[in-house]
């Protein structure tokens, strides 16, 4: 019976979102960052990184994002802003050792009074040399121009895939939860 | 208006000042750890050639020509315009005596600052016993004249212990014949002398270390034979090892890797045909996902797999292989005769690479098999995918030629995972890529299924362990695989593909 299974399993298609369905993603995701207050945003990275290093805690990134996923769905409910905000966080969560780098999280381990914050701190700098690059494509849109705004991060996102090796929704997921997290 | 001298002496003074802190970072320790030698000969040299200095170069005396700055204007014929500054111009001219210098004891006292600043900084205790030490290297060669013949003779007395003078008082009273042990010695500790003699003629002493010099030539310890053998070894390596620079200076190909393919030539190469003119500009970064005809996937793979520079080091260079368009199925078959006359020429000037090599490092002859090889790529719509090995006979080598068979869909759209895979296992021998050397997690195609349909960011977090080289997707329409090359992380899998490959190939394949 599993084999069948696991046989389909492999043959399946990988998810591939158009660029159409991407942008509409990255857009949704920032209205959500805005329809949520600062607090509502720190309380869902709080619980998923509670679920992280507690009953979601495994090897295998496979059985990472549906345990963190399912948390997600207990924690927002039928929230859509909730539940657009904690997928976003919940990639970053995955990607957090591909932004800080094991050295780096030895030396914050050495400097910073409480670890969480420390590595936090890392995140937001690595983030934000990250979008350094994404300004100048984003110069041309209004700020309250999501619409624009995504689609810059789609397309700044696909080179960086494809030139510098960062995975594009890493990429994008840093880029809203960074934008999103500084509004004005 | 100043001074000439003034102002050269001013400049001097900026540069030996600057010099000399660089020189002496701690001046104040090296002044209390000098020892009194030190300072005196710091002392004496700053005052001999700071007097010295002063005095040849006349600087005490009135500067002949002064710098003035002057407002633009017309100039007289002997003054020369240096640099302009805004409405002023730098001018040097001769000085009829109005110009403005030191007085000549300030100046000379500038001179000696600057000499012991210098003395300071280059003289040191260890400077000087370097120096008191250097007087022995020049101790006279031959002028000396040998000692008297005094001089060398010691005379030891009579023992004057209590043994010895009961011997002596028995020798006296003729108890025994000789004082033994105690009796007075005479000793001689010279030497032969070669310096002159004190009574010896000029001519003589000159002729006497000519014949000297003339015996410790031919008393050199030259055995003729070896010297002979060396000599005509390392004659015999000169050619090889001028072979051997000039294939390095002129970055002659290291390989020979030779490639048959059933696809015709590309009738417009997506990569300016084979090979491209500048490797390293066309391979420097290929997209991940190949476009053109099947030619064009099979350029776009194995630029990917050897060339690419993205992912280092390169496992070849463009000039190292060669692919034969437009081959026969059999070719591997035929490869002896297929191969053309270029290819046996570059055959050839690799064994005499490798012939050189062998010469200049004395080391045995690397075999060639793994520098000049022969595949082919047999491609038809309804083959079953397989590799097939066949011996090939060279002149001067013996090897195998392999032919791998692609159905004609792998080098359609959709194709590229499995051409990746497939033409790395053909190239490298003994090369399989599974999922023991994927970055694939076991559990990620599961997951996939159910994370894909929620959408969102986090359910593509499943590519980071799908590798599609170990398990290629089936059917993607046009618009999928645009959207998978634009999402799918290449850079992760591809990069590892590659990397694996390369690991593989250099240590199965690659260069002299």
């Amino acid at each position: 019976m599993i084999a069948p299974l696991l046989a389909l399993a492999l043959i399946s298609a990988p998810p591939t979102p158009t660029q159409a369905e991407r942008t509409a993603t990255l857009s949704d995701a920032l209205d959500a960052f805005d329809a949520l207050s600062a607090e509502d945003v720190d309380r869902v990275a709080a619980a998923l990184d509670d679920a992280a290093r507690g009953r979601c805690l495994s090897s295998l990134a496979s059985l990472r994002v549906p345990c963190l996923q399912s948390e997600l769905d207990e924690r927002c409910g039928e929230e859509d802003a909730c539940r657009r905000v904690g997928d976003v966080l919940i990639t970053l969560k995955l990607a957090e050792s591909t932004f800080v780098k094991t050295s780096e999280r030895h030396r914050v381990l050495r400097e910073a009074a409480v670890f969480r914050v420390g590595l936090r701190q890392a995140t937001t700098r690595a983030h934000a040399r990250l979008l350094t690059g994404l300004v100048p494509r984003a110069r041309h849109c209004a700020e309250a121009d999501r619409r624009c705004l995504a689609t810059a991060i789609d397309a700044f996102c696909v080179d960086h895939a494809q030139q510098r090796g960062l995975s594009w929704h890493r990429c994008a997921a840093a880029s809203v939860a960074f934008i999103g997290r500084r509004r004005p | 208006m100043i001074g000439g001298r003034t102002l050269a002496l001013a400049a001097a003074l900026l540069v030996v000042s600057a010099a000399s802190a660089g020189l002496l970072l701690d001046g104040r320790r090296a002044l209390e750890t000098s020892s009194g030698d030190t300072l005196l000969a710091v002392g004496l040299v700053s005052v001999v050639v700071g007097t010295l200095v002063f005095r040849l170069f006349a600087l005490g005396a009135p500067s002949a020509s002064c710098f003035t700055l002057w407002r633009r204007g017309r100039l007289w014929p002997d003054e020369t315009p240096l640099l302009t500054l805004g409405e002023h111009v730098l001018i040097l001219r001769p000085s009829a005596g109005d110009a403005w210098d030191l007085s000549p004891r300030l100046r000379q006292l500038i001179v000696l600052a600057m000499t012991a600043s210098l003395a300071f900084a280059s003289l040191s205790d260890r400077a000087l016993s370097l120096w008191g030490r250097a007087q022995n290297a020049f101790a006279p060669g031959g002028a000396g004249y040998c000692p008297a013949d005094d001089d060398h003779i010691v005379v030891t007395g009579p023992r004057q212990d209590p043994g010895c003078a009961l011997i002596r008082r028995a020798h006296a009273l003729g108890y025994t014949q000789d004082l033994g042990p105690c009796e007075a010695t005479v000793q001689d500790d010279r030497g032969p002398c070669r310096l002159r003699r004190v009574d010896e003629p000029m001519l003589h002493y000159a002729a006497r270390r000519w014949v000297d010099a003339l015996s410790s030539w031919r008393d050199l310890d030259l055995d003729a034979d070896d010297a002979i053998g060396a000599l005509r070894e390392r004659a015999a390596a000169v050619g090889p090892s001028l072979s051997e620079r000039r294939a390095v200076v002129s970055t002659a190909p290291r390989a020979a890797h030779h490639l048959f393919t059933t696809l015709p030539r590309p009738a417009s190469p997506l990569l300016g045909g084979w090979p491209p003119p500048r490797c390293a500009e066309t391979f420097g970064s290929l997209p991940p996902l190949a476009a053109g005809s099947p030619s064009d996937r099979l350029e776009h793979a194995l630029g990917q797999l050897l060339f690419e520079l993205r992912y280092l080091p390169p496992a070849a260079d463009c000039r190292e292989v060669h692919i034969h368009w437009g081959a026969p199925a059999d070719a591997c078959a035929r490869a002896a005769t297929l191969l053309d006359a270029e290819a046996r020429e570059g055959l050839k000037a690799l064994r005499q690479r490798a012939t050189d090599r062998a010469t200049v490092r004395r080391r045995p002859l690397s075999p060639l098999e793994h520098a000049f090889t022969v595949q082919c790529l047999v491609v038809e719509d309804e083959a079953t995918p397989g590799l097939v090995r066949q011996p090939l006979a060279l002149p001067g080598l013996s090897t195998s030629a392999r032919t791998l068979t692609l159905p004609s869909a792998t080098l359609a759209p959709g194709g590229e995972f499995e051409l990746t895979r497939r033409l790395a296992e053909l190239l490298s021998p003994g090369f399989r890529y599974h999922i023991l050397l994927s970055e694939a997690d076991a559990q990620a195609p599961r997951a996939a299924g159910t994370t894909s349909a929620r959408g969102g960011l986090a359910s593509l977090e499943v590519l980071e362990r799908r590798d599609l080289y170990l398990h290629p997707p089936a059917d993607l329409d046009d618009d999928a695989r645009q959207a998978l090359a634009e999402v799918y992380p290449f850079a992760r899998h591809l990069a590892n593909v590659v990397d694996v490959f390369r690991h593989h190939y250099l240590g199965q394949r690659g260069r002299l």
